[in-house]
């Protein structure tokens, strides 16, 4: 495996950026979307995004995650943002990004989702980094970076955008 | 219907099947196992093993009859491919859905639909996507006009809303993707027709069932599998197809999780007969999934190795 501990020598250059709300159903957007889940898909280097952040409200959680998603919805599932990096070099990066009600919620599928294995991290409240994936909890947010390959640089690029995201959703909860 | 093969006899396919296999147009059509044609002709399940998985599902529907016994010149065809997700081994490989395209148009089909649309990326993972373009594009995606069906039979489940186009097409073709399920353990051709309904109110009746305040994830197991088992009364694939090429062994459906490369795919009229061979690329066997017995009580196919004769083959 992979260790994420020893890949992350490159510095996260996090900033903000705009986030387009794109509806995904009929399901009305949350009128404005809170400011802390956009903080998540950070600019980083070296990583473009590839397409606007989606965000998912109610039923339109179901496109993402399927069936899993009556559970995030019992648990306080708030809305959720999912886009995608790419390095230009052929990998990518998925990033998805879960805003719950409270923490407690946060905490129960974060656990559920971690299932307690990968490697601890020191990101957001809570971090375990898998050998092409990693999750964090940062407050009430749940966040899923996820690489298409197990490649060094592509799981270099899940660090560095951890990083940016947890920073991004530091002042947000 | 069940299948009238009643002999157990697994055909080892030779190494040198592989030779005929992804060099050019036609070939495919010349399945050339160990098995003879009226061996062919009696195959109920093939599961072909190649890190290929284009060529692999080209393979195994040919060592079942090839597409042509399943597929009629001037029909239309819908195809229930689990393709919507995004996380590695979540969804169906791209090479294995162009395959099953592909078959399709060379079988003559006039019209081939998605119940699903594709993520957005999906084809910019297959290699071999540039050279079907025309293909992929002339492929609709079902509106989700939904119908509701009354479901004799059924045992948890009476009644259901189903895509009209799962109703209505000639031929209908179950392309699913054997991984975990949190819930049921393992999930293929059985349970991928849940991708015909909408979630409200059809699958989240088959997930919450009559808890919906649990806290588990999926808290009536016997329910959703009763559900899934019900739901496939509605109507039987003319042909199912199984990726275990890469697929979720932790944290299925959606993922991330742990990854096993199995590099099959599997090909069979018999839904429960594939999904039964299916759970041993999670570790389990058919007992294990509640959903494969509950199919079996209703007809659907047969869950014993001894009713099924397979062929496996590994291309070289």
């Amino acid at each position: 495996m992979t260790s994420f501990l020893r890949s992350g020598s490159r510095t996260a250059a996090a900033g903000l950026m705009l986030l387009v709300v794109i509806q995904c159903t009929d399901q009305p957007v949350v009128d404005p979307p809170s400011r802390g889940i956009g903080a998540a898909a950070a600019v980083v280097s070296g990583w473009q995004q590839e397409y606007e952040p989606e965000i998912y409200v109610g039923d339109a959680l179901f496109e993402l995650i399927n069936g899993g998603a009556e559970v995030y919805h019992r648990f306080g599932f708030v809305q959720a943002l999912a886009t995608q990096y790419a390095d230009g070099d052929g990998r990518s990066i998925s990033l998805e990004v879960f805003e719950m009600k409270d923490i407690d919620g946060a905490e129960r599928i974060y656990a559920d989702k971690t299932g307690g294995s990968g490697e601890p991290l020191q990101i957001g409240d809570e971090a375990a980094g898998e050998d092409y994936y990693l999750n964090f909890r940062s407050g009430r947010f749940l966040v899923t970076i996820t690489g298409f390959d197990s490649q060094p640089e592509t799981t270099a690029g899940i660090l560095l955008l951890a990083r940016a995201a947890a920073a991004g959703l530091g002042g947000a909860s | 219907m069940k299948s009238g093969i009643t002999r157990r006899r697994f055909i080892k396919g030779s190494a040198a099947v592989g030779a005929t296999v992804g060099i050019g147009d036609g070939l495919f059509a010349g399945f050339a196992g160990t098995a003879s044609a009226d061996e062919s002709a009696a195959v109920g399940l093939a599961a072909v093993t190649s890190p290929d998985g284009f060529a692999n599902t080209v393979a195994a529907v040919n060592a079942v009859g090839g597409m042509a016994r399943f597929v009629a010149t001037g029909s239309s065809v819908v195809i229930n491919a689990n393709i919507a997700f995004k996380h590695r081994g979540s969804i169906v490989d791209p090479g294995v859905l162009l395959a099953v395209l592909t078959l399709c148009a060379d079988a003559g089909a006039k019209e081939i639909r998605l119940i699903k649309a594709a993520n957005d990326d999906f084809w910019q993972r297959c290699g071999r996507a540039a050279e079907h373009r025309g293909l992929i594009e002339s492929v609709n995606v079902c509106e989700r006009d939904m119908k509701v069906v009354e479901i004799a039979g059924g045992v948890a489940l009476r009644q259901a809303h189903v895509d009209r186009r799962l109703l209505e097409a000639d031929h209908y073709l179950n392309v699913a993707i054997a991984k975990n399920h949190k819930g049921c353990e393992f999930t293929g051709a059985l349970k991928n027709t849940m991708g015909a309904c909408p979630h409200d109110p059809t699958c989240r009746f088959f997930h919450v069932g009559n808890n919906p305040d649990s806290e588990d994830w999926y808290p009536d197991l016997n329910h959703l599998s009763q559900c899934v088992a019900d739901l496939n009364l509605v109507r039987r694939p003319d042909l199912c197809i199984l990726d275990a090429g890469e697929i979720l062994t932790t944290n299925g459906p959606f993922g991330p999780g742990k990854l096993a490369a199995p590099q099959t795919v599997v090909a069979s009229v018999d839904m429960v007969a594939i999904d039964a061979y299916g759970t041993r690329y999670l570790g389990l066997q058919p007992h294990d999934v509640p959903m494969i017995a509950m199919a079996e009580a209703h007809g659907l196919g047969t869950a014993d190795p001894a009713k099924t004769v397979v062929h496996e083959a590994a291309l070289g």
